[in-house]
């Protein structure tokens, strides 16, 4: 009886000892390289902006921060509208520019246009001299905004401000009001040249 | 030298001095369990355990007076002169008059050194009665203790308004080493396996090092009796507010020199709710494993083996979940949450994974000469998968959604040797850890860097006891190694760090028959951890972008902490006051700069080395007003400042204030134990500190209330519990949550607890 309780042990204590080496197994290395993750960003929004009368010319103003958070500041483009012509249209992209190739989220966005929103907010000085109008919409009707209008309703002299496009994307029902998350908020100065 | 000094520190400890085994039982012979037994002038007060048998092992010798005491029996009284080992056996006879049940169930004898700070213990009985569903509710009846929550599942034990890797949580004797640097990373333990606990107030650093900078924690679990045969116990629990079910099995048994016990608990719960509203996401599930094999060759040595599993899966309340500042300033202002859905056990991104394996080899022995030893290894790996409710754009990238945005593994072996030897006048003990660790973040996002560490240290203290007087000194040096390996700019890069620091420590006390006063200063310090050197990024949780700063120093601690104790007829008081002054603090401190991203402007943050102080009090009062009827009080109050400002620490909990009154009754229809309790807790409005986003809650008052009972059939002994929290339904929110950002905190919750022992 005691020798057996004895072996019992022994073979008890045969297997902590075994079990060291198969812990140490266990363990990952840090100091060896993991594979980098591509990053899945929105580093650039395109604003592309027209003569609603001559669609042939058209500019494009861009907000950019390729290295993301922090690091170096984004780069951000004014955007300028002339006062000769009365209607502008605007269209948005948004871009993952650190991929290669390039990503082109819009389409994306566009898809699943029932949980996302875009809002439009004109600083103080400006609400007197532009207009912006959403124009396309989702299957239920509710606001998309990747293309919009902007009515210059004042033409003389020049104004300054900024430009606040949000982009919005909703985990329940989308509603008129912005909710949800917030993919993109963005800020580009404006400048309106008199006629 | 004074007896109960030496009683007090021995009651864990192994020291070449004589034993006293006492045996009570009642006239019939039958052993007596439960018995109290109080030691003249010893503050503590024991319990015989199933066998009606008490062991106080390194007792001096000399002459004793013992106070016997036991529900239905009379008391007796007992001298007894200790010349060697002694047993005595203590007949009890039956009493008309029922005595009083204890009264203090909060023992101050424990196994974790005191210096300069007070050590207090919850026993089995009082954790029964307040057992919630973490283990910080575990200890919020000792003033000063407390958690931060982060839901309903996750709360991190707070000592004094510090956490994280200033505070050092024991799973019995080994640290649990998950990712402490998280607000909302919680120890990987279930409460049901926990069978008492011991906090030790202010910091031990030089007891246990740079881990114990705030004090230690030790969830200790039950112990293996070694006695022949095999013993069952089933434990199961309901909570309402979160449709909560929770079940322990635990087995334990000996055969010869092996004992051996195994212990299965498993929880699941549903979205919680609170008064107004369900609090979407709030789900959890978590599951627990241990299996111990101890070989003991004599009643002085053992050595043990654990293994022990834990995994879980903790939803995140929905609401919580930013894009940026603006959607965390639309949440403050929103009357319900965000997110809503109706209550479901589902768990949905975002959500936490964690499991945790521990591996434990320790021994413990004694010199013949005199003194004890003591051996810890440990291995663990910790892995945390964090998914983020994070939705992805590019069809190429689906597969991702699949991968968690954080999976970080960490590994740690661990080892802490300590002996004890009668020496220079006192009791000198001596310790030496040794840690190595090592990190390997594989998610999605490397918000942690691979990293790897070393520590090593050692600790020397000595205790004196003259007459009344006791006095400990202690001293402590520490060395930390750090590697981190990161990638900039697609090349993988490695950068060490050193640092090295010493631990001090002085405490006197003094005894009277009625009380005692105590004093004491120390001195501690700690590295700064891989978050607070390399952190870079935006922190969605709390909408801030946080800056590390690789060249920070250690953190640096001072503490003078003062105390007394009364001892009135029939009632009580402890209070504490101590001041922390840091020179050197880590916190996260506003840069005054936006940093702008393509999801909106962050407020920038960098972590960095500040003054700071933290004062406070204690207080613990208990009165028995009827033998049948006590009431308790416990009070905390603390204040954490920056010095150079003037400016309110972030997190220092408000000022609270909790009230019991606990009454206990003969035994009815064969129900023994029977209790009823009521309870008001009253908690103040914390001070506003610049770096919060939005005011502290205002304060509120709940009331609850206990009610429970045990009763045997033959060799089966049945308990049940039934608890109430937040009687009144009443909507408020906690500084210590993070829900308060978000939600009210959950509402009325009923806890049915039942019990199957045999």
């Amino acid at each position: 009886m005691r020798s057996r309780q004895r072996c019992w042990s022994n073979r008890v204590l045969a297997l902590l000892l075994c079990a060291l080496p198969w812990l140490a197994g266990c363990e990952k290395n840090p100091s060896q390289p993991r594979e980098e993750n591509p990053q899945e960003l929105i580093t650039t929004v395109l604003v592309h902006v027209w003569d609603e009368l001559d669609s042939m010319h058209t500019h494009v103003f861009a907000f950019r921060d390729l290295d993301g958070p922090g690091g170096n500041p984004p780069v951000v483009d004014t955007i300028h509208f002339h006062g000769h012509v009365q209607q502008w249209r605007l269209r948005l992209d948004f871009l993952n520019e650190t991929a290669d190739p390039t990503d082109t989220l819009t389409h994306e966005i566009r898809r699943e246009a029932t949980s996302h929103q875009i809002f439009y907010d004109l600083s103080p000085e400006l609400q007197s001299v532009l207009q912006i109008e959403r124009l396309d919409k989702d299957s239920l009707g509710l606001p998309l905004g990747l293309e919009a209008r902007v009515k210059v309703l004042h033409v003389e002299g020049e104004h300054q401000g900024r430009l606040r496009i949000r982009l919005f994307h909703y985990t329940g029902t989308k509603t008129p009001q912005p909710g949800g998350e917030t993919d993109v908020d963005v800020e580009f100065p404006v400048h309106v040249m008199g006629d | 030298m004074r007896i109960a000094w030496i009683l007090c520190l021995s009651a864990s400890i192994a020291v070449a001095l004589p034993r006293v085994e006492l045996v009570v039982r009642d006239s019939s012979g039958r052993p007596l369990e439960e018995a109290q037994v109080l030691v003249d002038k010893l503050y503590g007060r024991y319990r015989t355990d199933l066998r009606g048998r008490l062991v106080l092992s390194e007792v001096p010798m000399g002459r004793y007076r013992l106070l016997i005491r036991k529900e239905g029996f009379r008391p007796k009284e007992v001298e007894l002169v200790v010349k060697g080992d002694t047993t005595v056996v203590v007949l009890l006879f039956p009493e008309v008059v029922v005595l009083p049940e204890l009264t203090v169930e909060q023992e101050r004898i424990a196994s974790l050194p005191v210096a300069p700070a007070s050590v207090l213990t919850v026993g089995p009985r009082e954790l029964d009665i307040h057992r919630g569903q973490t283990l910080g509710e575990l200890i919020r009846t000792i003033p000063g203790a407390g958690s931060i929550s982060t839901g309903p599942g996750i709360a991190k034990p707070m000592l004094r308004g510090l956490t994280g890797e200033r505070l050092l949580v024991l799973n019995d004797k080994v640290p649990i080493y998950g990712q402490s640097w998280g607000e909302e990373h919680a120890p990987e333990l279930d409460p049901l396996q926990v069978g008492a606990v011991e906090v030790l107030r202010g910091t031990a650093a030089v007891q246990y090092g740079t881990e114990a900078l705030a004090g230690v924690i030790r969830f200790i679990p039950a112990s293996i009796l070694m006695q022949p045969g095999l013993r069952w116990q089933v434990r199961l629990e309901g909570f309402s507010g979160n449709r909560q079910g929770a079940a322990a099995f635990w087995a334990e048994g000996a055969q010869g020199r092996w004992g051996y016990q195994a212990l299965l608990s498993a929880r699941k719960a549903a979205d919680v709710e609170a008064p107004r509203y369900g609090l979407a996401n709030t789900a959890f599930e978590q599951y627990n494993a241990t299996a111990v094999l101890q070989y003991s060759p004599n009643s002085d040595a053992s050595l043990r083996g654990r293994l022990q599993l834990f995994r879980g899966r903790l939803g995140i309340f929905a609401g919580m979940h930013l894009g940026n500042l603006s959607d965390l300033e639309r949440a403050f202002r929103a009357v319900r949450p965000l997110v809503e859905r109706p209550p479901s056990y589902r768990i949905e991104p975002p959500y936490q994974h964690v499991s945790h394996v521990t591996g434990e080899l320790s021994a413990k022995g004694r010199f013949s000469a005199g003194g004890g030893w003591s051996f810890q290894m440990s291995w663990q790996q910790n892995r945390r998968q964090e998914y983020d409710a994070h939705r992805f754009w590019n069809d190429s990238l689906r597969y991702r959604a699949q991968r968690a945005a954080y999976d970080v593994t960490l590994t740690t072996w661990s080892m802490r040797a300590e002996v004890e030897r009668l020496g220079l006048g006192g009791l000198m003990s001596f310790a030496v850890d040794a840690r190595r660790q090592g990190n390997v973040s594989e998610g999605l996002q490397r918000l942690v860097p691979n990293f790897q560490s070393y520590l090593l240290g050692a600790g020397i203290w000595q205790q004196w006891f003259w007459q009344d007087w006791k006095a400990l000194v202690g001293l402590r040096a520490d060395l930390v190694w750090l590697t981190v390996w990161r990638s900039v700019q697609g090349k993988w890069y490695g950068r060490s760090h050193r640092w090295g620091g010493g631990a001090f420590s002085v405490t006197l006390q003094r005894a009277w028959r009625r009380g005692e006063l105590r004093g004491g200063i120390a001195t501690g310090w700690r590295a700064p951890n891989v978050l607070e050197l390399y952190a870079y990024g935006v922190h969605h949780g709390a909408a801030i972008f946080e800056a590390g700063d690789t060249t920070l120093r250690s953190e640096r601690l001072w503490v003078a902490e003062v105390g007394g104790l009364y001892r009135g007829t029939g009632w009580q008081i402890d209070a504490t006051g101590f001041l922390y002054w840091f020179p050197r603090y880590i916190a996260r401190v506003p840069t005054g700069t936006p940093v702008l991203t393509i999801r909106g402007a962050f407020p920038g943050f960098q972590y960095q080395a500040v003054p700071a102080a933290i004062v406070g009090a204690e207080m613990q009062y208990q009165m028995e007003l009827l033998p049948w009827l006590r009431i308790e009080l416990q009070s905390t109050f603390l204040r954490g400042w920056r010095t150079a400002n003037r400016e309110a620490l972030y997190g220092i909990p408000p000022a609270r204030l909790e009230g019991r009154l606990h009454a206990h009754g003969p035994a009815v229809a064969g129900v023994e134990h029977v209790f009823v309790e009521l309870e008001v807790t009253a908690v103040g409005r914390a001070w506003q500190t610049p770096l919060d986003f939005a005011p502290p809650p205002p304060g509120y008052v709940l009331l609850g209330g206990a009610f429970g009972g045990e009763t045997r059939l033959d060799s089966h002994i049945l308990s049940f519990g039934l608890q109430v929290r937040n009687l009144f339904n009443r909507a408020y929110r906690d500084y210590t949550s993070r829900l308060r950002y978000f939600a009210d905190e959950p509402g009325r919750t009923l806890m049915l607890r039942l019990g199957w022992q045999w």
